[in-house]
């Protein structure tokens, strides 16, 4: 196997770098093909560290600091210092595989993984940047400090312009996905980011994907959202009820281990976002003419 | 229900001002199921929100919708207790104690 002498990589989402360290050298097979499209040589202005280290974690959690406990996570705050353990299904919870140290703002973690992981590791051909068993529960709460979310969403760059068309499973994303291919770049078709930057709301693509495996690391200003509904014709019809509208994103909103703060931080995100964005109903059929109404906007 | 009785927000539940409407969203499980449950209230309903929010008894929230809307003390008081009732079986609220 041939190794490159780096311990660190970078990639680029949502307008900032994750920098990935880890204690053992990288590998060119150590993480995913999928993350090829996200890679960059250098870091952005905004840089997420991640350090996998393969020992053990020394920082002890006391369980009066604990705000969160819902198997398999556990979360404790104290020192100004975030710790994410990954417990036990089943009581004792004490016992622990993987613990995560994270500064205040979640822009250091430290990920302390044990030897199976480690043997992942070295094995290589990881589907997840933060080696759990998808990167949306880190990065859910990364981006919960960072005037972000991620959104169960189809995002789409028409013209440099971001379009998001929201809806849970089986709303007709890959299939709207198929009928923007005409002349738009996918962002995503399962997963996108919505981050707030000087006062603008921005969408970027992720690299979890649903059917349609193109995805792109552009970040473009977030011009319209739109919620999926099938039909037998092609409108688009303004949503006027800025509440509905905001029950609809928080429901398509990824929520990953949601403490109180991250709760606080997320509803002012969303009702930022759609005081500000426009929102609509779009009922589309499988003609595709649904792209011209898009293009028309 | 005693007129003297003081409610709080639940530490289970965040409440949100959206576009003027206040909106409770419930946080933890066990509260209510939040893929079916956002409440939100008419214009009197905010108001006692916004009383049980200060902390104020359930007297208290009757006077403060008195002074806005025009209906008989005896009226408000019984809505009000029906709403206090409404939002304790739903978890929203618990009894405060200083």
């Amino acid at each position: 196997m041939e190794f490159l002498v780096l311990n660190k990589i970078f990639f680029k989402i949502a307008g900032m770098s994750i920098e990935v360290q880890s204690d053992l050298p990288f590998s060119n097979t150590t993480f995913s093909p999928k993350f090829k499209k996200f890679e960059i040589n250098s870091p952005l202005g905004e840089n997420i560290v991640l350090r996998h280290r393969f020992n053990t974690c020394r920082t002890m959690p006391k369980s009066e600091n604990r705000v969160y406990q819902k198997p398999p996570w556990a979360i404790y705050h104290q020192d100004s210092q975030w710790i994410y353990q990954w417990i036990r299904a089943e009581p004792p919870h004490e016992s622990y595989f993987r613990t995560v140290v994270t500064d205040n703002e979640h822009s250091f973690l430290d990920i302390y993984n044990d030897d199976k992981m480690k043997e992942q590791f070295l094995k290589g051909g990881l589907t997840s940047l933060t080696m759990f068993p998808t990167d949306q529960i880190l990065m859910g709460r990364i981006l919960g400090y960072k005037n972000g979310c991620i959104m169960h969403s189809l995002g789409v760059s028409l013209d440099k312009r971001g379009l998001l068309f929201v809806g849970h499973s089986d709303a007709g994303k890959s299939t709207m996905a198929g009928i923007m291919k005409q002349g738009a770049d996918i962002l995503c078709d399962d997963r996108n980011i919505v981050r707030k930057s000087d006062n603008n709301y921005f969408v970027s693509g992720t690299w979890s994907h649903g059917d349609v495996p193109d995805v792109s690391p552009e970040t473009v200003p977030l011009k319209g959202i739109f919620f999926l509904e099938k039909a037998n014709i092609n409108r688009v019809i303004p949503v006027t009820d800025k509440r509905h509208a905001f029950e609809r994103l928080l429901a398509c909103m990824i929520r990953p281990l949601e403490t109180r703060d991250w709760w606080e931080n997320a509803l002012d995100f969303l009702s930022g976002l759609c005081r500000q964005v426009p929102c609509w109903n779009l009922q589309f059929d499988k003609t595709g003419q649904a792209y011209n109404l898009m293009k028309g906007m | 229900m005693d007129t003297d009785t003081v409610y709080a927000p639940s530490d289970k539940i965040i409440s949100r001002d959206i576009m003027g409407e206040i909106v409770i969203v419930p946080i933890e499980s066990g509260v209510a199921d939040f893929s079916d449950a956002m409440f939100s209230f008419n214009e009197t309903g905010a108001v006692a929100w916004k009383c049980i929010e200060q902390k104020k008894t359930i007297g208290q929230i009757c006077t403060a919708i008195a002074e806005e809307y025009d209906s008989g003390m005896a009226q408000i008081e019984r809505g009000v207790k029906k709403l206090v009732t409404e939002l304790l079986e739903k978890g929203l609220i618990v009894e405060w104690t200083s």
